[in-house]
Formats: C-alpha cells, sequence, structure tokens
C-alpha cells in the first residue's frame, strides 16, 4: 500500500500539468498512539472483553472521558474521524449500566443512519458481555414499528433516538417513559457541531424540555457530547445543554503519515477568473487513483455531482466491473449500505462516491486516499472527510479540489485553516423568540408551567411574559399560579427543528382535473421564488407560476415548457429598530441592531438559458415582505468618502450632469422616440428616463460622459436594472458581495443564512455609504453579532482575498463577476478595505 | 437577550401567530358556577373537592328499547373479554366508564376534564360524573374517581383500550397516583361491536350503535362531540357552566348506552339462538365470534341456522364458505362437498379447488380432479379479476392441472 501511493505521489510531483496546480503539499508526520492503561475502576468484565479483542490500553482522551464521567462531570470530547470518539462514551456508559443495571441512558444522533451504525458498534460490545441479556440497546425512532415500542420503552437500558423523535414521539408522551426518565443517568449528543444555526437553536429548546421532564421523574442525567474541530467546543457545548461542560480535546489516537493536497484547477480565462471545472479535474485525479488501485472515497457535494462523477469515473474503468466505483449517498438501505462496505473489505471495491451522508462517522473503515471535490462548505467537515483517508499507520493521502468560488479560493491560499486552529464558531440562539416560543408551547403541552418556573436559562419573569401572551391568545389557561395546555392541538407536530418560521407556501400543481401539492418553499422566499409569471425550477422540471395566493398560502403552477428562467427585481429597504452596540473603527463606524429588511418584488427579467439574453420582464404587484432581524452594518466616514474621491476611487450618487442636461436629455428622447429601448414601454403611467451606458463617474469630464451615444432612454423599472447592475461593479457592493460570501467561514452556516444589502446613502448610517449583513432567520441567531465582533478579521479576510486575486478586474472569487458594463470595481474595493484596515 | 417588554410587538413584527380568539371572553358580572347548572355535590378527596352529579335508574329502566340491567347470564360477554373469573355475581363491580376531553391529539397535554362512570347496584343503576372546574381540580377529580371505583373488577368502555384508559393513566402519573387501571379486566365493546355488526351498520360508533342496535334517540340538549374541547376552554375563560349542561346530558346517554350494549351484548352472546335476534346478518356474525372464540360446534349451529335464513347475498356465500370449511375440518365431506357444489354453480372458485382437493387426495378419482380444475380455469377467465388475483389463481391452477395430468398419464 505504502509503494502505491508514494508512486502516485512521484508522479504527480514530476508531471508539470499536475503538479503546477498543487498549491498546497502538507506532510504530516505519522503519529504514535497516546496510550493509557485501562483505568482501575473500569469492570473487571470489559477489561478482559477488551484484552481478549487485542486492544491492550486506551487512548488518552478515552481514558480522560472516563475518568471526568465517573467525577459526574459533563463532557465534550472533540477529536478527528476515527478516532476512537465512540468508545470514549461508551465507556463510561455501559461501565456503569453495568454496575447500576437499573440506570438508562439515552443517546442521540443526527441521523437515523447514524443511529444504525453506533447500535452495530454498542451491540459489539454488549454481546459479549458474561452475560448479554442484562443491558440491551435500542433504536427508537420514526420507523420503529408500533408494535415493539412499548417493549422497547420498557426494557431497553439504552435508547438511540434523534431530536426530531425526542421532539415530537418521547417527549409528549413522557408518562409512556416513566420508569426510563426515572433512572436516566446519561444522554449522550453525537456530533454536537451538526447542531449549530436554526437546528441546533431548536435542539437546544429540545434539551431544555427533556431536562424538565427528567427533573420531573426525579432524575439528573449527565451529559456527553462529541464534536468535530470547531472553533467554539465548549460555547457550543454549553449553550445546548446549559451546564458546565470539560471539553477533551487531545487525540490519542495514532495515524500514519498523511498527505493533504490542494489542488487549484488551471485558469482557462484568467482575466475573467475563469477555471477549468473541479468536478473534471478532480474525477480525473481520482480515476488515477483508482487506476492504480488505491481505495479511494470521493465526495461531492450534490446529488447530480454524484452521478456525474459516477458515471465519468465508470466510462474511464476499461474493466467493465460496475462494482467497481459504487455511490453512496443519504437514503441508501442498510442493506446496499452493507453490500458495499463488504466489497471495500474484500477489495472489489476500489472507490466510493459519496456525499455528505459519510461525513457523519458512517462505519465505512479507512480508505487510502480521499478526493474532495469542492470545499465541502465547513472546516469541520472538511477535516471529517479529509479523514476518512488513512488505515491504520499506513501512509494516505487526501486532496481537496477547489472550485472557483470565492470561499475555496479564499482557502485554497490559506491551508493553515484545515491544520491548525478551527475559525468555525457554531453559532445558535436558543433565545430566539420564534424558536423559543415554539417550544414554550410544546413544554406546556408536557407539563404545565408554574409561575415560578423558567426555561432552561430563561428566568421565571421573562418566561412569565412570554406565558401570559399565549394565555391571552387562547392556548394556555392560567389558574392560579400555573399555566396549563388547553388547546386541541398537539403543539410538536407543527414544529420542524430543521426550521425556524412554520409559514410555508405550498406548490400546488394544477391538472386537468386534479391539483397536487410539489413541494413548499418557505415564506420569505415565496416572494422572490414563485411570484405570478416566475419560473419555479423543481426537479429538472420548468413551471410557471399562474397565481400567488398569499391568503390560502398556496402558489399554482402548471407545467411550461420554457427555455428561460426568471429573476426577480426586489427593492430592498433596511431602517434600524434599536442599537443595541456601536463602535467606531477605522475609516467607519460598525453598528448592531435590530432591524426590519422590508423587500418590495417589483418585477421580473426573463433571461434565456445558456445565451443568458435579456427577453424582456414583467411588473408583479405583491406587498413588501418584512423580516424583522438583527443587522451589523459598516458605514464609511465622511474622512474615508472624501479620501476615496480625491483618489477619483468614488463618486456620490447624485451626479451634477450640468446645466446642459435637460436639452440632451429631451435630445435623447426624441432620438429613441419615447420609448424604453429595452422593454419598449412608452411612459404613459410613469416618465422615463436617460441613462448613462457608461457610469458618469468613470469619465472625467462631464462632456465626455453626456456624449449623446453613451446615453439611452429607459423606463423605470429597465433603469433600475441597469442601475444595479451598474452598482454592483462599485467598491462597496464589492465589499458586500466578497464578506458576504466569506463570511460562512467563521459562522459555519450557509451563504443563505446571511443576507448583504449595500446602500449608498443609508439611514442607518446617517446618510453614509453603509453596508448591511443581517440574519435572515426572523429575530436572529447571533451571526450577525459575530460578524460584528471580528469585524476587524473579517476585512483582513476580504483584503486579503482580494490582493491575491489574479483577475484582472473582478470575478467570482473576490468581488464578483465582471457585468456586460466592463469594470468591476476590484480597485474601488480594494481602497476601501485598506481605508478600513488603515496603513500598518 | 431580547427587549421582553415589548413583547407581544415583537412577536408580531416577527408573524407569530397566536391563538384564534386574542382576547380572554370578557368576564360577565354574572356567574354561572357548575353547581348551579348541574345538580351535584363536592367529594372530599383526599386532594380537596371535586365536582360530581349522580343519577339514579331503576331495575327495570329501559334505554331505548332494551333493558339497561342484565336479563341474561354474562358468562359468554366475560370469556369473550379473557375474564374468564368473572360472573354475573360480580356485576355490582363493573365500572361503565367514558371521557370527556380537551381534545383527541392525545399525549399529556390532553387532559379528561369530565369522568363519567356507571355501576349497577342492588336496586339498579348508580351514575356519577366527575367534572374538574379548572385543570387545577385534576388531582381532586382523579383522587375522587379513585375513592368512587375503589374495589371494581373491571372497566368497560368503548374504544377506551386505545383512548380512555391509555389517557386516564397518563392523567395518574402525570398527578403523581397510580392508576386504578392497570390491575384490572377491561372490556372493550368496540372491537366486540365490529365484529357482530360489520355487515349491518355503516358506522359502528357508539352513537350509530345506540341509535340502530338499542333504538336510543337523544333528546335537545344533546351537544355533537367535536365541539365539547371549545365548549370547556370557553367555559374555563367565561365561567359560564351553563354549556356544560349539555355535556353532562352527552356524557350520561354514553354511559347508559355502555351499560345498554353490554347487557345486550351479554344476552346475544348467552343465547344467540333466541327469537328475538331478528337479523339473519347478526346470526352469521355470531357463528363467526363463537368460531374465533374456538366454540366450533356453537358456530357449526349458526352457520347452519343463518344459511337457512335469508341472508344478503355476499353475507351468504362468506356464511356458506365459512361453513364449509368447518365441515371439512371436521371431516363431513358429504356435506361440505354439498356446499361447495353449490358455491361452485355460483361460481366461486374456492370451491372448484376444495373439489378438486377432495377428489384428487381423499376421492383419488384423478378424473373428477381434473375436470373441477378445468371447469375452474374457464370460470377464471369469465370472471375479470384483478391483475394479482387472476394470476395468483392461474398459477395455482396450472400448478394442480400439470401435476394431475401427470398423475393421470402414469396410470
Amino acid at each position: 500500500m505504502t509503494t502505491k501511493i508514494k508512486t502516485i505521489l512521484n508522479r504527480w510531483r514530476s508531471q508539470s500539468e499536475i503538479a503546477e496546480n498543487v498549491i498546497e503539499w502538507r506532510v504530516l508526520a505519522p503519529k504514535p498512539a497516546d496510550e493509557h492503561p485501562f483505568p482501575e475502576q473500569l469492570s473487571s468484565q470489559l477489561i478482559s472483553l477488551f484484552k481478549s479483542q487485542g486492544i491492550p490500553s486506551l487512548y488518552q482522551h478515552q481514558a480522560l472521558a472516563y475518568e471526568k464521567v465517573m467525577a459526574g462531570e459533563n463532557i465534550a470530547v472533540v477529536s478527528g474521524t476515527a478516532s476512537g470518539k465512540t468508545l470514549a462514551y461508551n465507556l463510561p456508559v455501559i461501565d456503569s449500566l453495568l454496575k447500576q443495571p437499573e440506570g438508562k441512558a439515552l443517546y442521540l444522533f443526527p441521523t437515523k443512519a447514524l443511529a444504525q451504525d453506533q447500535l452495530s458498534n454498542l451491540q459489539k460490545i454488549l454481546s459479549q458481555l458474561r452475560d448479554p441479556n442484562t443491558l440491551r440497546a435500542d433504536i427508537y425512532d420514526g420507523d420503529t414499528p408500533q408494535h415493539i415500542r412499548s417493549t422497547r420503552r420498557r426494557e431497553s437500558s439504552v435508547i438511540l433516538s434523534n431530536p426530531d423523535m425526542l421532539h415530537t414521539g418521547i417527549l409528549p408522551h413522557h408518562t409512556g417513559w416513566k420508569d426510563f426518565f426515572n433512572a436516566l443517568r446519561f444522554i449522550i449528543i453525537d456530533e454536537m457541531h451538526v447542531y449549530r444555526g436554526v437546528f441546533g437553536s431548536h435542539v437546544a429548546n429540545v434539551l431544555r424540555r427533556l431536562k424538565r421532564i427528567s427533573r420531573f421523574y426525579g432524575s439528573q442525567p449527565q451529559f456527553i457530547l462529541t464534536s468535530a474541530t470547531i472553533a467554539n467546543p465548549q460555547a457550543l457545548a454549553e449553550r445546548l445543554v446549559e451546564k458546565p461542560v470539560t471539553v477533551i480535546d487531545r487525540d490519542g489516537s495514532p495515524h500514519g503519515e498523511r498527505h493533504f493536497l490542494i489542488y487549484n484547477p488551471p485558469f482557462l480565462d484568467k482575466k475573467m477568473g475563469i477555471r477549468q471545472s473541479s468536478l473534471l479535474e478532480g474525477t480525473f485525479l481520482a480515476g488515477e487513483l483508482i487506476d492504480e488501485n488505491i481505495q479511494t472515497i470521493i465526495f461531492g457535494r450534490t446529488r447530480r455531482s454524484i452521478e456525474l462523477i459516477l458515471t465519468y469515473l465508470r466510462q474511464r474503468g476499461s474493466q467493465g466491473n460496475p462494482n467497481r466505483v459504487r455511490g453512496y449517498r443519504s437514503g441508501y438501505l442498510p442493506k446496499e449500505r452493507r453490500a458495499i462496505e463488504e466489497g471495500l473489505r474484500s477489495g472489489e471495491v476500489k472507490g466510493v462516491v459519496a456525499t455528505t451522508a459519510l461525513e457523519l462517522g458512517i462505519d465505512i473503515g479507512g480508505m487510502d486516499a480521499a478526493v474532495l471535490i469542492g470545499y465541502p462548505g465547513s472546516i469541520a467537515a472538511t477535516r471529517q472527510q479529509a479523514g476518512r483517508a488513512g488505515r491504520k499507520l499506513e501512509p494516505s493521502l487526501s486532496v481537496l479540489v477547489t472550485a472557483p468560488n470565492a470561499m475555496d479560493q479564499y482557502l485554497a491560499r490559506h491551508p493553515d485553516y484545515f491544520f491548525e486552529r478551527s475559525p468555525e464558531n457554531a453559532l445558535i440562539e436558543p433565545n430566539n423568540l420564534l424558536i423559543l416560543l415554539g417550544h414554550i408551547r410544546c413544554a406546556a403541552f408536557e407539563l404545565p408551567f408554574s409561575q415560578n418556573e423558567g426555561f432552561g436559562v430563561i428566568p421565571a419573569d421573562h418566561l412569565n411574559a412570554l406565558l401570559t401572551v399565549l394565555a391571552e391568545g387562547g392556548e394556555l389557561h392560567q389558574q392560579g399560579d400555573r399555566f396549563f395546555w388547553m388547546a386541541d392541538q398537539y403543539p410538536a407536530a407543527g414544529i420542524s427543528l430543521r426550521n425556524a418560521t412554520p409559514d410555508n407556501i405550498t406548490l400546488m400543481l394544477k391538472g386537468t382535473y386534479t391539483q397536487e401539492t410539489i413541494g413548499q418553499v418557505d415564506l420569505i422566499s415565496a416572494y422572490w421564488m414563485v411570484h405570478p409569471e416566475a419560473i419555479y425550477l423543481h426537479e429538472g422540471t420548468s413551471y410557471l407560476v399562474e397565481d400567488l395566493d398569499l391568503d390560502v398560502k398556496a402558489a399554482y403552477l402548471r407545467e411550461a415548457a420554457v427555455d428561460y428562467y426568471t429573476q426577480a427585481t426586489k427593492q430592498t429597504q433596511i431602517e434600524a429598530q434599536s442599537l443595541r452596540k456601536q463602535a467606531q473603527v477605522t475609516g467607519a463606524d460598525k453598528s448592531l441592531g435590530d432591524i426590519l429588511v422590508t423587500t418590495t418584488v417589483t418585477g421580473y427579467r426573463k433571461i434565456r438559458w445558456f445565451t443568458q439574453e435579456f427577453l424582456g420582464g414583467g411588473e408583479v404587484n405583491l406587498p413588501p415582505s418584512t423580516l424583522s432581524t438583527v443587522g451589523y452594518w459598516i458605514s464609511l466616514n465622511e474622512a474615508t468618502v472624501n479620501a476615496l474621491k480625491d483618489q477619483r476611487l468614488w463618486q456620490e450618487s447624485a451626479n451634477d450632469y450640468g446645466p446642459e442636461w435637460k436639452s440632451i436629455r429631451q435630445n435623447v428622447l426624441r432620438r429613441d422616440g419615447n420609448r424604453c429601448q429595452v422593454c419598449g414601454y412608452s411612459g404613459l403611467s410613469q416618465p422615463l428616463h436617460v441613462h448613462h451606458i457608461q457610469p458618469f463617474r468613470r469619465f472625467t469630464t462631464r462632456e465626455a460622459a453626456n456624449q449623446i451615444q453613451n446615453l439611452i432612454t429607459l423606463c423605470p423599472t429597465c433603469h433600475h436594472q441597469a442601475e444595479t447592475r451598474v452598482r454592483i461593479r462599485s467598491g462597496m457592493a464589492g465589499i458586500s458581495y466578497l464578506l458576504h460570501n466569506l463570511a460562512p467561514l467563521q459562522l459555519m452556516c450557509d451563504g443563505e443564512d446571511i443576507g448583504a444589502h449595500y446602500d449608498p446613502n443609508s439611514t442607518l448610517g446617517d446618510g453614509q455609504p453603509t453596508v448591511v449583513f443581517f440574519d435572515t432567520i426572523p429575530g436572529g441567531l447571533g451571526l450577525s453579532e459575530n460578524l460584528y465582533e471580528n469585524h476587524q478579521g473579517l476585512l483582513w479576510q476580504g483584503l486579503e482575498t482580494i490582493s491575491q486575486c489574479e483577475c484582472e478586474d473582478g470575478c467570482p472569487s473576490c468581488v464578483g463577476p465582471v457585468g456586460e458594463e466592463g469594470s468591476g470595481g476590484k480597485t474601488e474595493a480594494l481602497a476601501i478595505f485598506k481605508a478600513l484596515i488603515g496603513n500598518d | 437577550m431580547t427587549d421582553w417588554e415589548s413583547l407581544s410587538k415583537q412577536l408580531k413584527a416577527l408573524g407569530v401567530e397566536l391563538g384564534k380568539d386574542k382576547r380572554p371572553s370578557i368576564s360577565r358580572t354574572q356567574k354561572y358556577p357548575i353547581e348551579k347548572v348541574v345538580p351535584g355535590e363536592f367529594w372530599d378527596s383526599i386532594y380537596g373537592q371535586v365536582f360530581y352529579h349522580q343519577d339514579h335508574f331503576p331495575k327495570d329502566h329501559l334505554h331505548g328499547e332494551k333493558s339497561l340491567w342484565p336479563t341474561h347470564s354474562i358468562a359468554g360477554l366475560c370469556q369473550w373479554a379473557g375474564a374468564k373469573s368473572l360472573s354475573l355475581a360480580d356485576l355490582y363491580n363493573f365500572i361503565f366508564l367514558d371521557t370527556e376531553t380537551s381534545g383527541l391529539a392525545g399525549g399529556t397535554g390532553t387532559y379528561a376534564f369530565e369522568i363519567g362512570v356507571g355501576r349497577f347496584t342492588a336496586d339498579g343503576f348508580l351514575l356519577a360524573q366527575f367534572f374538574m372546574r379548572h385543570p387545577g381540580e385534576e388531582p381532586a377529580l382523579l383522587a375522587g374517581l379513585s375513592e368512587f371505583i375503589d374495589g371494581m373488577q373491571a372497566v368497560v368502555t368503548y374504544n377506551g383500550k386505545s383512548f380512555d384508559i391509555p389517557l386516564l393513566n397518563t392523567r395518574f402519573t402525570m398527578v403523581g397516583l397510580t392508576s386504578p387501571f392497570e390491575e384490572i379486566d377491561h372490556f372493550d365493546l368496540l372491537p366486540l361491536a365490529r365484529r357482530l355488526w360489520r355487515n349491518r351498520l355503516e358506522s359502528r360508533t357508539l352513537g350509530s350503535v345506540e341509535d340502530h342496535i338499542l333504538g336510543v334517540t337523544r333528546g335537545e340538549q344533546e351537544v355533537p362531540g367535536y365541539l365539547i374541547p371549545e365548549m370547556y376552554f370557553e367555559y374555563l375563560k367565561s365561567q359560564d357552566a351553563r354549556p356544560m349542561a349539555g355535556i353532562f346530558y352527552h356524557n350520561a346517554i354514553d354511559i347508559l348506552s355502555l351499560a345498554g350494549l353490554f347487557s345486550h351484548m351479554a344476552f346475544l352472546l348467552h343465547e344467540p339462538h333466541s327469537d328475538a335476534i331478528h337479523h339473519p346478518e347478526d346470526t352469521a356474525a355470531l357463528a363467526r365470534l363463537f368460531e374465533s372464540m374456538g366454540d366450533i360446534a356453537q358456530a357449526q349451529a349458526l352457520y347452519h341456522k343463518a344459511l337457512r335464513e335469508n341472508l344478503p347475498e355476499h353475507v351468504y356465500w362468506d356464511t356458506l364458505e365459512r361453513c364449509s370449511f368447518l365441515l371439512k375440518r371436521a371431516g363431513d365431506w358429504l356435506k361440505a362437498i354439498a356446499l361447495w357444489e353449490r358455491a361452485a354453480q355460483a361460481g366461486q372458485l374456492y370451491a372448484f379447488e376444495e373439489l378438486a382437493k377432495y377428489y384428487e387426495h381423499h376421492a383419488k378419482d384423478l378424473g373428477a380432479a381434473h375436470e373441477w380444475t378445468s371447469r375452474a380455469k374457464q370460470v377464471l377467465i369469465a370472471k375479470h379479476l384483478p391483475a394479482y388475483q387472476y394470476q395468483g389463481w392461474q398459477i395455482a391452477l396450472n400448478h394442480r392441472l400439470d401435476r394431475l395430468e401427470r398423475k393421470l398419464a402414469r396410470q
């Protein structure tokens, strides 16, 4: 094995068409195990069991975990893939339950598949106990058949489940679990870093409910959490369980020599920043590995890319054994997965193409190499996926093939993030009012609240205010000092742990005789995704939206064979509701506050597929939608704006077109026949505008800018489009594009979780140019607040990205792609960054 | 942390939809407490007082057209319920129970705010309805109920196995008491009603059964069950108990119907041949019931009786088929063959198959077996069955035919 990897690495090193794209080549020296003898307290039964399996000792973190749990502490074990994390919690739990057989433990996994895999792990130990019937471990989730549920509730010592089942199936029926809760000693939360953002904020509240019910039955369970490497394991763990948590992050597991390569596909067009497809390049590298009989796992970002990679790899393999390369996605049945795992062990399977389903600790054993096609979206996921390569002390290879977007390109140049301290903060906000309120409903259903009771860290007086609101709404009944659930509803059924708002628009497909539901979009997205006459894409089919009925919360669609898609045009206004924090920073003011984002979808543009040709557009008449949330904004101060103006890198939006403008304007209107030159609108209800094709500020003299060939008649809608496109190129817009794309690195979130908006004369910044970043979840989840606190770090990341980007004037990897009009605003953005960071 | 003072405003800004009624009902100056609306008293339980209403019905009380008091032995019914140790001697220790709840969702947030119970006494039937004036009285309600039914041996409900009893068990756990229902026998009459009247009644809800079987018509006070949770929530806010009278009435009739049905079912199981059973479908259903309880002789007698009566077409053929299989099991081939031949004439495929089996394995008449199998194939083609059934039959019949032909060729 050793030779195979060495051979191919040597070959790649000598082939310049590969070697020149490898922009980072790290070699991690082999590391021996940090071993620790079995603790003396540990039951002799377990010690002899492990010894008989050829395990002579524990890793240090496992021993430490045991010791801390025995001392009654809540712990979080943070370590890499395949480091024996599972044993770190199984050991103290099994040991305790052997000593006190009436005790119970609850294991929570983020997915059902993970619970299945961990069950088989656990049973490997339990089945070899002297009396294998003393401890039963069972899964209890949505797939558990009704008729065996009550047996499991009664007889299992260890229940493996997931937060969703706990939320809808277990807690609202806790009386059926009386004996279980009575004796509940341990709660295991595996892969806690998955519980971030909306999901994590919900789960934190489900845990508040769980603790409340445990308390009702007189138990105070201990928590054991595990996590991939993140920047804030302690903060996340303590926010989730609301108890002090000891973090154990010394990884005592051994590994062989590790090679980590970052492969940046070559430029096709350097000026425009266009690179060769990472999918093709990555597939090629994977193919090379598989050809050398090196067992390789390939991670793609989407289901669709998995299919493509699979097809390419199979076409490449001449031998024609379709089982040589297998796909492995979520949704595979356990039987199929076992067959693939078996094929890997026997050596028949050489390549596995997987989505993130595999990243969460599923036991597929070590591979020789891992190829990650595109940055998986978080450092933690990258580490987990790369960690798939490496068995025991053999050398291993991981390749990250970067895509051309800003984040991938930033990380390509900053590989230290993958090896040193993680920059990622897993953030949750359990006190987000919307999320909290839903769980207070559920908790009241589970057990009446009394007036002097809190909820998690929420003190009684705050809780009381919320309970009173619910009582006034008629869901709770206050009697004396208690609040009782009094509604013919099952509140948990209406709350999905994966969404912040319960408001959704149902997509109805109109057939000739019937209607069927094809999906849902959340209310806020509905305005721009399914406005009337929008083209909605669903599983590769285009649908035309005939109507959006906000009252009945439905959009009516019909299938439409069209060669275009639509892009909503929206106007966004942001006002501050209240200020939380403000500070003067270099060149600007930074602020954090509660804001109201009002978005009006005013129209749409039809754009032809592939050619991106503009096919006209239309108006949309929808009420504005509002989002009440938290935002962080940077307002350039006057000195900065003046300095930029002096460098001719800034022009205020209110241009002085000169005294002749009136007559020039009339000439242009006459020339264009008083019609919008884009859509043909004749200006009956709204006056027509005259637009500068090349922005006014680009010219050194007014006369040059006002030449008649640089002017065009447009209606207000088309003018707005044109201006927006021009503005996108401006420096501030470039900054907003770039920082929006980089922010997920420290926030550990998706791009859609934060919004960005640029306003040249914003009310937020007292008329100064302002860029705003906000949480897109109503009420906020702490994302903007984190950005506010890390203002300087974020700006540095932005500055570095622009300075190191090789494009000429803007590309998708930095300030956004260059538009039809030419300039990308890279120079302007760079100047602003410098002004905001200072000269040192 | 959020600014909690302008909470409602914030919630509104976040788009939170609170409950339907935004304001609590205006409390009227005039209050109507329950004891002013429904005659009753307060039961002193260990957890305080709980309101209850009692009523007594004499031994000869007719509920609808039927006697409330059992006119026959209840042994058959006890056997059906798997409570063989109970008999008519224990009649006073049966409790008839029905709850009125804050919803049907189940789970720990659904309350039973009224629990009606009834039991036979030496001089008739005693009804008691416990009612909580607010959820704070739940411990007293449950304790009162527990004391009232102390010493009971069995509980009789309608759909109580999946609804009332689990719900009450949950309630007892919630207030920290032991449920009195965990140890005693449970007669849920719903599954029995389903078996008895599946063919005759379109719906087997208690309302439908009491109407069609007992001849009960509810009075004007009746409130439909689906309105009950909302009515109670409204009462909690307004403290106007007047609409509760309708709920008490509804619950009382439910209990009486439960007892009436109990007595009637006991009669049916005790005297299945009675001339008072006018519907032949009931006889056929009783036959099936006795068969399932293992009383084959009784089942056989009832099947024959039903077949002599005027059964609706589909019930007739079903009954005949079941009867023929009992005869086959008993080895009474001649009678079985007679039934199968009758069924074969009506094109019932199973009958051809049974006849073919008989001639092949018992009579050893391969020619006749072949003949019946071939005829079955013709019938199958004419029958227009759904594809999966058609294929099943086709495979079975072809298989048999092949085997018979092989055997015939060897002869």
